[in-house]
């Protein structure tokens, strides 16, 4: 984290500024012996150039402030906020669809949680019966395929 | 010159320069028919194939093939969780699917699916020894082959390095694109945001679930706010009239909108496992019980990243060749962006035909 000079995304901009000033005929500082100046930028190349750099200091502000402390801890109060409003509203809906004798989200997720559960004992039971089957039949490894707990079978 | 003559021209050299503008912006309001169009014409995903392989949401793709392939070693694309695959093969001359087509592999790519709230309990287990091993195994029993060619993007890199750690037999060569591994510093912005003082996962995961697509997708708008949010949409403005770039740019924002959630405890497992305690590099990161090390992985390694990536820095790709046990590994560090690598035009010119070279002598 860069926060020892948080406005150097300005460099861009005060660069762009002192370069246009030192190119204006008959600025303070111009040599009187300089060459001819480049043609004078139009006023749309010019807002152009402008655009240009205004962007490149704001990219660079940006990912400083990105990466600052103070955008770190305001990210993680947004979460925790938004994250307590979203509780709340869940217990508010799962209250309220019960009360009509409906399923809520929780419930379903309470389910597919069971179900997932169920799933791994199942496979560890099938990968132990496995087991035995190859030790019974005196295979070499006593398993190896489908040793301790696996998700690998069943493919369709 | 007096000051008057100075004068005179700047206020004449402003007033063409309005008439200018004027006639440039009336040009543009006219093109604004043919914008409309190329938006409603956008097609995306362009090499037809059909899937060979189904379970659950996941849909095995298999891309048809002009004529017979002409390697042996068929090849499988992992992509990530948290966009849809089509990038891969976005669009004509922007398609890295059909740089290997047409170089003569038998080609394949995962689509994961879009993730409902019945799959939040979806772990890394379920998608690398179940979904993935299966499309492997699916592919190997359809190929006749007992290896396959593996290529991963982004989060599908990693999980394919998780693949070929776990299952070295099954894989012959390892293509990595921009595919994190190595989270020990904390300097890019995504790696500063999950650390675990900022960032309460299994809060996040108890609350909603999956992790939700829009929150993902702001999360990747503000890796880079302002080019996304507002130099992206200048930048459409100065070339509007330009039919290519109207093409190209409706291409990628239907794909960079087309973001899917991400299910709840795989997205859990990876952000505390692998992003916050930095396990998978380090060969600390289990997946069902069995420890995934790297230097199982001796297949040949070609880990290609991106030199502007914003989203996975090349720090952390490059150390997977260093970790790995393979002796035939390769790097090479494209001048791109994370997206560029698949999309761009001298990604297309310069690193995929070397890619599928490289790819080629080691099929045979």
């Amino acid at each position: 984290m860069n926060e020892s000079n948080p406005f150097s995304g300005a460099d861009a901009w005060m660069k762009f500024w002192t370069d246009a000033m030192s190119k204006m005929p008959g600025a303070p500082g111009a040599p009187a012996s300089a060459p001819p100046p480049a043609p004078a930028l139009s006023p749309s190349e010019m807002l152009s150039k402008m655009q240009q750099t205004f962007l490149e200091a704001w990219t660079k502000g940006m990912d400083q402030y990105m990466r600052s402390e103070a955008f770190l801890q305001m990210m993680k109060k947004s979460m925790e906020n938004a994250l307590a409003m979203r509780q709340q509203l869940d217990e508010f809906l799962r209250k309220t669809l019960h009360g009509a004798q409906a399923p809520s989200r929780a419930d379903t997720s309470d389910l597919m949680q069971f179900l997932h559960t169920f799933e791994d004992r199942v496979l560890d039971q099938l990968a132990a019966l496995s087991k035995r089957v190859d030790d019974l039949e005196g295979g070499a490894g006593g398993g190896g395929r489908t040793g301790g707990k696996t998700k690998q079978g069943g493919g369709r | 010159m007096s000051a008057m003559d100075t004068l005179t021209q700047m206020w004449s050299a402003a007033l063409s320069d309005t008439q200018k503008q004027w006639q440039e912006a009336l040009t543009k309001a006219a093109s604004w028919p043919k914008v409309i169009d190329a938006a409603q014409r956008v097609r995306v995903g362009i090499t037809p194939g059909e899937p060979v392989y189904k379970e659950d949401k996941l849909r095995l793709i298999h891309y048809n093939h002009p004529a017979a392939p002409r390697y042996e070693t068929p090849l499988l694309f992992v992509f990530a969780l948290v966009n849809r695959p089509y990038i891969l093969d976005l669009k004509e001359g922007k398609s890295v699917v059909q740089h290997f087509v047409r170089g003569g592999f038998d080609t394949y790519n995962v689509d994961w699916g879009v993730p409902s709230d019945g799959d939040r309990f979806l772990d890394l287990e379920d998608y690398i020894e179940r979904y993935l091993h299966h499309c492997v195994e699916r592919i190997c029993e359809r190929n006749g082959v007992e290896k396959i060619n593996l290529v991963g993007y982004c989060m599908g890199g990693s999980m394919s390095a998780m693949y070929a750690a776990l299952h070295p037999e099954r894989v012959r060569n390892l293509i990595l694109m921009a595919a994190p591994v190595d989270w020990s510093s904390s300097e890019h912005p995504l790696a500063l945001w999950t650390k675990e003082e900022y960032f309460d996962v299994d809060k996040m995961i108890e609350v909603f679930g999956n992790a939700p697509a829009e929150w993902l997708q702001w999360s990747f708008l503000l890796l880079r706010p302002v080019d996304n949010l507002v130099g992206k949409y200048i930048n459409f403005y100065r070339n509007m009239e330009d039919e290519k770039f109207l093409e190209d740019f409706f291409a990628m924002e239907t794909w960079l909108n087309d973001n899917i959630p991400v299910a709840g405890e795989m997205f859990r497992q990876f952000v505390k496992h692998c992003m916050q305690r930095n396990e998978l590099i380090q060969g600390k990161l289990e997946i069902g019980g069995r420890r995934v090390d790297l230097r199982n992985i001796t297949c040949p390694v070609l880990n290609l990243t991106a030199s502007a990536d914003h989203l996975v820095p090349c720090g952390q790709s490059l150390p997977f060749n260093a970790a790995v046990g393979s002796t035939d590994k390769e790097a090479i560090t494209f001048p791109a962006g994370h997206i560029g690598l698949a999309v761009g035009s001298k990604a297309h010119r310069d690193l995929w035909p070397k890619a599928v070279e490289w790819l080629g002598k080691r099929s045979r």
